[in-house]
């Protein structure tokens, strides 16, 4: 679709290639408000590779959802954003024109978000907004996109696509407009997926399928796709890579199975700590205590060291940088970037949970 | 964008000291403060009534005095114009300012007049709608329904054709007029109110019907009711004005704004001034009540508060 | 659809109903009798003036002059002009068109103009544009119509002498009026300039009877743009990469035309009252000046069957009104069914 195919092909071996998909240095982004700027983002360096799946982990508020829209472009107007690097596909997004932008948009990076009712123009039926991204990206004959928008809609797993093509989002359940917004993300086959707590939202008895649904898709286009939530045990199912956010920050990033099983963060243990297949039986899980702070009561020292159990006298006079985790076991935690387990704390935990709790990851 | 709100919502630091909550009233000031248009509507209404309740003292002539010898004479600033006589003088030579001034008191009276008869009756009515339900209720409610089925300004009329043209009889026709509105917002606001528990409260400690519509009900659908008082204020100047301009309102020599711009019309392209200056009486009165209740509005509605 | 339809007929005919009662009760509530009314100043013999009450059946009790009323209205008769003694329908429906040409050339300018204005000041909220048209809008409002006609009257044929002053058509073309719309019926002349002349008598009237439901449509367009920029689908709609006027023009102003709709529907009651004013300073021969003109030459019958129609007409175009709000919205529809 872009002239930029060359990524996936240059490298031989694509995880180690040094032009990655994604690839984002000390992004940050603040919104101008009335009492002044309020920094949402600060200092977050992520790199993605084609065909790769990265969870981002973190409670609402923490900064999540505001780096995802920043990489959509869809900020508000209020909104500034800074980086050494922001890149994906080499197309640098800090200075990509607006139009060139849109042609990204929608086509190469797709998202989802988390309100499938509310996501979805309640005028116009489903079969006008699937065939809307597909005529603006790929043009072609009227009977050729609604034959496509079929096909999608029978792709995410809608049972007699074509009646449902002059459905109003009213009509369809929840889990329905859901896979529609799904159909609409991989019309023009992305790059990458954004998946912005897209079960959230849903009952218990869809979040399955529709995470399923995606990890299907993303194995069957080779996509890359970044999934966000605050549930470590949708992570553990999906993901590769992990990173955790706190407050804006990144404070913990690595293989998904190493922050799994030897969590460095506190704030990662804690979170941890929480999923109930780590507790079985127990009828109270443990919880974090306190909210993550706001733009008026962020600490000195360690944004987390409020709520640390951990924290000592240096947590609470000096912040910490993100700091590598000599893991002498693993021959990578000295060779690529993306790969390394990365935390940000003075005290990491130095507990190994993989051995008696091993719950917790079942991919 | 509601992320950005997440992000920005927790900026009312919850750990400062909450100072002591001002007094309601003082709030919906302080709100109404903010929003500087609707302040300078406040003070330009403030002119208009001093300028109301002193226009004998400032108007050069009084409002029917005919100097025939000044006949359509222009404002002082065109050839032809003297200070005595500064915003000109019409067909039969009555100082145009004088009669704007004493203007100004009748289309404040007409405000007043009209805002306190259909509040009261409007108010009374919606009471009874609301709090008593049942056939008394759907009779009121067809009958505003039936009132607003027919254009304002046409049931006006029509109401002044049976009554008879007059000043008088044009308010009350415009009073009936404004009825439904009135009706129909308290209805509303009391049928929200009555199960209230404070209501179910007051009942079961004994208060009686009377009891609970005026003094425990009423005073917390006020609001709106202030508000809708506001711009009707600002119509009830514009349809009194309109009235007068059909001859069905105010009857010669009455300065009022709208009889005399129908007087006026004649020499629309000979005098612009007696034509000019009455209008623009009405439009400023009537812009500066629609902008502060705006404000109003504004100040009042706890959903737009942060 | 048809249910909808059905329910919302059936809803009409109470309030119809009462329309009838309050205009037929109106005109019993005046002073004096029709006969005295029709006899002038002469004044006639007390027994004469008791034929004449037996005549027109005035004589007879309350309700069963109501109903006899609501019988003839029924078969279409609204009675006879005191004045013309024409049938007041037949009055009626030779100036409507004039009325009903004014008004929809009125509300194409209000609506022409009021939603991109406020759609402007949407998109570019607290910008000098937004405050201008903000502003302007208030004014509008606020504007008494009479006066603003004459100040157009006084610019545009005054000072300008762009336009002219009265009327429909200059008295030198003599054109036959097949439709009695003025537009319509000098195309089909073949007076050359006939049309112009028209549209120029036309225009100030126009643009002083859509000033208001302007300023009302472009304050409500405004804000419901606002509404509908915040929703989550605008930032589905981005995140397709759609361009910015699309995202506008498609996705926003479907949505925020839902309100709109409503107020416009409203604005049309208004109308009429409004042509009552406009028409009276532009002589426009229509609705307005005739039931002005009804109520200075104490012509009842004529006034009662000009108010019933008109209200009859406000019912139906707010029935037209749901409707089509129904089209708009799907999930009105979809309830509906």
């Amino acid at each position: 679709m872009t002239s930029t195919i060359t990524t996936s092909t240059a490298g031989t071996d694509p995880l180690r290639s040094s032009r990655a998909l994604l690839d984002i240095r000390r992004l940050s982004v603040s919104f101008q408000t009335r009492n002044g700027i309020f920094p949402a983002v600060s200092d977050i360096d992520m790199t993605l590779n084609e065909g790769e799946v990265l969870g981002v982990v973190g409670e609402s508020g923490s900064g999540k959802s505001v780096t995802m829209l920043a990489m959509m472009g869809l900020l508000p107007f209020n909104a500034t954003i800074e980086a050494e690097r922001f890149a994906f596909a080499d197309h640098d997004m800090l200075t990509l024109p607006d139009r060139a932008r849109r042609r990204l948009t929608g086509n190469d990076i797709a998202m989802i978000f988390q309100e499938p009712a509310t996501s979805l123009n309640p005028s116009f039926t489903i079969g006008y907004q699937i065939d809307e991204t597909l005529k603006v990206h790929e043009g072609g004959r009227r009977r050729q996109r609604r034959e496509r928008a079929v096909e999608l809609l029978d792709r995410v797993g809608i049972p007699a696509p074509r009646k449902r093509l002059g459905d109003y989002p009213h009509q369809l359940s929840g889990g329905m407009n859901q896979r529609v917004m799904i159909a609409i993300a991989i019309a023009c086959n992305p790059r990458l997926l954004i998946a912005d707590e897209p079960t959230t939202a849903l009952d218990v008895t869809i979040q399955a399928q529709i995470l399923e649904l995606l990890l299907q898709l993303q194995q069957e286009r080779g996509m890359a796709m970044i999934l966000i939530t605050h549930d470590m045990g949708v992570v553990a199912e999906a993901a590769e890579r992990i990173s955790v956010m706190y407050a804006g920050q990144l404070v913990e990033t690595g293989r998904a199975g190493e922050v799994f099983h030897r969590p460095r963060h506190p704030y990662t243990g804690a979170l941890l700590d929480a999923l109930p297949e780590r507790h079985p039986g127990q009828a109270r899980l443990p919880t974090i205590p306190g909210v993550v702070p706001g733009i008026g009561d962020r600490p000195t020292g360690c944004l987390f060291n409020p709520r640390c159990r951990f924290a000592r006298e240096d947590c609470r006079q000096q912040r910490p940088e993100l700091l590598t985790m000599g893991e002498a076991d693993d021959p990578r935690a000295t060779t690529g970037h993306a790969d390394q387990h990365q935390a940000r704390c003075f005290h990491p935990l130095e507990t190994d949970v993989s051995a008696d709790r091993d719950t917790g990851a079942r991919s | 964008m509601t992320q950005a709100n997440a992000q920005t919502s927790p900026d009312n630091p919850t750990t400062s000291e909450i100072p002591p909550a001002p007094h309601p009233l003082r709030e919906v000031w302080n709100d109404f403060c903010e929003n500087r248009a609707a302040l300078a509507g406040l003070i330009i209404i403030a002119l208009i009534i001093v300028l109301a309740l002193l226009a004998g003292v400032i108007a050069p002539h009084t409002p029917v005095e005919q100097f025939r010898e000044h006949v359509l004479q222009p404002p002082f600033w065109q050839a032809g114009g003297s200070l005595s006589f500064p915003l000109g003088t019409d067909d039969v030579g009555r100082d145009v300012l004088s009669r704007i001034l004493y203007g100004a008191r009748l289309s404040m009276m007409i405000g007043v007049i009209v805002v306190t008869l259909s509040l009261v009756i409007g108010v009374l009515l919606g009471l009874i709608a609301g709090y008593v339900r049942g056939w008394v209720d759907t009779t009121i409610m067809r009958l505003m329904d039936i009132m607003l089925s027919i254009p304002s300004l046409l049931l006006a009329v029509v109401v002044v054709a049976v009554l008879g043209p007059g000043l008088f009889n044009a308010m009350l026709a415009i009073a009936i007029v404004y009825l439904p509105h009135y009706v129909r917002l308290t209805r509303g606001s009391v049928i929200t109110e009555r199960n209230r528990d404070y209501v179910v409260a007051s009942r079961l400690a004994g208060a009686g019907p009377l009891r609970l519509m005026f003094v425990v009900i009423l005073p917390n659908c006020l609001a709106p009711l202030i508000v809708q008082a506001t711009l009707s204020f600002s119509n009830a100047v514009l349809d009194a004005a309109a009235l007068g301009f059909l001859g069905l309102g105010a009857q010669p020599p009455t300065p009022e704004w709208g009889s005399m711009l129908a007087n006026a019309r004649q020499y629309v392209l000979d005098a612009w001034w007696v034509v000019t200056f009455p209008g623009l009486a009405i439009l400023i009165t009537v812009l500066a009540f629609n902008i502060m209740g705006d404000g109003l509005r504004d100040a009042l509605d706890p959903r737009l508060k942060r | 659809m048809l249910n909808f339809l059905f329910r919302k007929l059936l809803m009409i005919v109470p309030t119809f109903l009462g329309v009838t009662i309050i205009t037929f009760a109106l005109v019993h509530m005046i002073p004096g009798d029709p006969v005295a009314i029709m006899a002038g100043e002469r004044g006639l013999s007390p027994e004469r003036h008791a034929q004449m009450m037996a005549q027109l059946g005035l004589d007879r009790p309350l309700w069963q002059q109501y109903l006899d009323f609501l019988w003839r209205l029924m078969h279409g008769d609204l009675g006879q002009s005191l004045v013309t003694h024409n049938a007041i329908l037949s009055e009626f429906m030779s100036r409507f068109p004039a009325t009903l040409e004014l008004s929809v050339c009125a509300l194409i300018f209000a609506i022409g103009l009021g939603i991109p204005l406020g759609v402007i000041a949407g998109i570019k909220r607290g910008s000098i544009i937004d405050h201008g048209v903000m502003g302007t809008a208030l004014t509008g409002y606020s504007m008494p119509i009479f006066w603003w006609g004459l100040l157009l009257i006084i610019l545009f044929s005054g000072i300008l002498g762009w336009t002219p002053v009265s009327g429909r058509l200059s008295s030198s073309f003599w054109i036959d009026t097949p439709t009695h719309f003025m537009l319509i019926d000098t195309l089909l002349s073949d007076a050359p300039g006939a049309f112009m002349d028209a549209v120029r008598h036309l225009i100030l009237p126009a643009v002083c009877l859509g000033t208001i439901p302007l300023a009302v449509i472009a304050r409500m367009t405004r804000s419901s743009i606002l509404e509908v920029l915040g929703e989550d689908y605008i930032r589905t709609a981005r995140a397709k990469g759609l361009a910015p006027w699309r995202i506008i023009a498609v996705h926003a102003l479907r949505n925020a035309m839902i309100p709109v709709t409503t107020v416009i529907g409203l604005q049309i009651g208004l109308l009429f009252a409004g042509a009552i004013l406009t028409e009276t300073i532009f002589s426009w021969p229509g609705i307005g000046k005739w039931l002005i003109d009804s109520v200075s030459r104490r012509d009842y019958p004529a006034l009662q069957g000009g108010i019933l129609l008109i209200a009859t007409m406000v019912m139906i175009v707010n029935l037209v009104v749901d409707l089509l709000y129904g089209l708009i919205n799907p999930r009105i529809r979809h309830q509906a069914e």
